[in-house]
């Protein structure tokens, strides 16, 4: 978990980098991660539903490259709770440019994408850019049906 | 020349059927009121079918004059789309001049099930627009459609214009009263279809079933994706709004394409619900079933004090 994203690009806008720490993202990464780690936030929503099927967690990680998180797994109401915790780490990431590589993700159903549009603004107001990539069809097919509300969300050519 | 009654004062919903015999009385009809619409400096949209379309523009030869035109064979593939689309429109003309409206949503050709729900749509239109300063022309050809689905429209229209009259309805009725008939049991798929159940933290399962089978189905990769999607999202619903589980099965049907058909322990609360343009962070009911309209070319509902079943087809491509 090296600290790669401190020195891209210019310094973050006041706030930003304050707001960012090794140890804020170390810890969300493990709390989100359902591969390697015991602890996720889905075992809560297990714990009640009785379920015996292979769960299918959503786990956030940093990009090696560049500032941003490789998002891999489905979201939706299931995992709601996890993709709200990533993409309040995903925000805090400084530099000018914050990436969201969602080609881990199958799926994302339309309050998954309420939640991009969300966090997007939430960069922009801080006079930066969320960039995503590899978006499934699901994510292009409710930008389709909600144009106005997904306008500023920006997808990677 | 048929004269539809402008609204009389503020907030006057006006909603006639037109019967027409022929071409020649279609475009007197819808042309004469499209012509009016543009004298009153009114906002018009004309959803019809493709080739009365083309013969509308044709006869009416309106150089820069402002129509919204729309193939009602692809706005209204799915009738349970239709009203969103037409509230959309007057929505966007609100506070100006009141929005006139052609909308055909029933032609020869459709099938029952299509025209059970059109004629739910034709209902639940003056539920959606009542108080709303509006005109709605829903054109009928009589000589083309069964005696029935006429018979129907004299039931969901307040005024019917036939041979240049244009009389009130005597056989108008309440919308739920329609739509109660246009709950007819749903058909049984032929053969044996295995019924997927699931729970809360399944989601991931529900659809992981539905694209192993539509890989098999004979889908275009767009169409399996929206199959997805909406299901789901009916799926979502069942665990948020239908009691927390539900029950799922997929069939290919007669004709082509597939169906997809959720249960669950819900119930609609406002037949409304899914028939207007939801905000993308509603999460109370509503944009779930509005997606589904959207990505599906039929959706059969059927409401119950047992549940809610929603059957949703997909063509091929």
């Amino acid at each position: 978990m090296s600290p790669v994203h401190r020195s891209d690009g210019p310094v973050p806008p006041v706030g930003a980098q304050a707001l960012y720490d090794d140890v804020v993202w170390a810890d969300a990464v493990v709390r989100c991660s359902g591969e390697d780690a015991d602890l996720d936030l889905l075992s809560d929503a297990d714990a009640t539903s009785g379920g015996t099927r292979a769960r299918r967690p959503l786990t956030a990680r940093p990009l090696p490259d560049r500032p941003g998180a490789l998002l891999r797994g489905s979201c939706d109401l299931d995992t709601r709770p996890i993709l709200s915790a990533a993409l309040g780490v995903v925000t805090r990431i400084p530099g000018p440019v914050v990436h969201l590589d969602l080609s881990g993700v199958p799926f994302l159903d339309a309050a998954a994408v309420a939640a991009l549009v969300q966090a997007n603004a939430t960069v922009a107001g801080q006079g930066r850019r969320l960039v995503l990539h590899h978006p499934p069809y699901s994510l292009r097919k409710v930008v389709e049906m909600f144009p106005d509300e997904c306008a500023a969300l920006e997808v990677a050519a | 020349m048929m004269n539809v009654s402008a609204p009389t004062a503020s907030g006057d919903f006006v909603h006639p059927a037109l019967f027409y015999q022929g071409r020649a009385e279609y475009l007197a009809g819808v042309g004469g009121f499209v012509r009016e619409a543009l004298a009153a400096d009114e906002p018009v949209l004309v959803a019809v079918p493709g080739a009365h379309l083309d013969a509308l523009r044709e006869s009416l030869d309106l150089s820069g004059a402002e129509v919204t035109w729309t193939d009602m064979t692809q706005l209204g593939r799915n009738p349970g789309r239709i009203l969103s689309a037409l509230q959309d429109f007057a929505d966007r003309h609100a506070g100006g001049r009141p929005p006139r409206i052609v909308g055909e949503p029933i032609w020869p050709g459709r099938s029952r099930a299509e025209v059970l729900e059109a004629t739910r749509h034709e209902a639940l239109i003056n539920s959606a627009f009542a108080g709303r300063h509006a005109t709605i022309l829903c054109p009928y050809d009589v000589l083309g459609l069964p005696a029935a689905v006429v018979s129907d429209a004299r039931r969901t229209h307040p005024t019917v214009i036939a041979e240049g009259k244009d009389l009130l309805s005597p056989e108008y009725s309440d919308a739920s009263a329609v739509c109660a008939d246009c709950d007819e049991p749903l058909p049984e798929p032929d053969g044996g279809v295995r019924r997927f159940a699931y729970a809360s933290g399944e989601l991931g399962e529900v659809r992981a079933y539905t694209e192993t089978w539509a890989r098999k189905a004979d889908l275009s990769t767009a169409r399996r994706g929206d199959l997805i999607l909406a299901v789901s999202e009916a799926a979502a619903n069942s665990l948020a709004h239908g009691g927390g589980s539900g029950s799922l099965r997929l069939w290919s049907a007669a004709g082509g394409g597939v169906v997809a058909e959720v249960r669950d322990g819900g119930h609609l609360a406002d037949p409304l619900q899914g028939r207007r343009r939801p905000s993308l962070t509603s999460a109370q009911g509503g944009r779930g079933l509005w997606m589904i309209h959207q990505l599906c070319d039929l959706v059969e509902i059927r409401a119950s004090e047992s549940g809610l079943t929603l059957r949703m087809h997909i063509a091929c491509s």
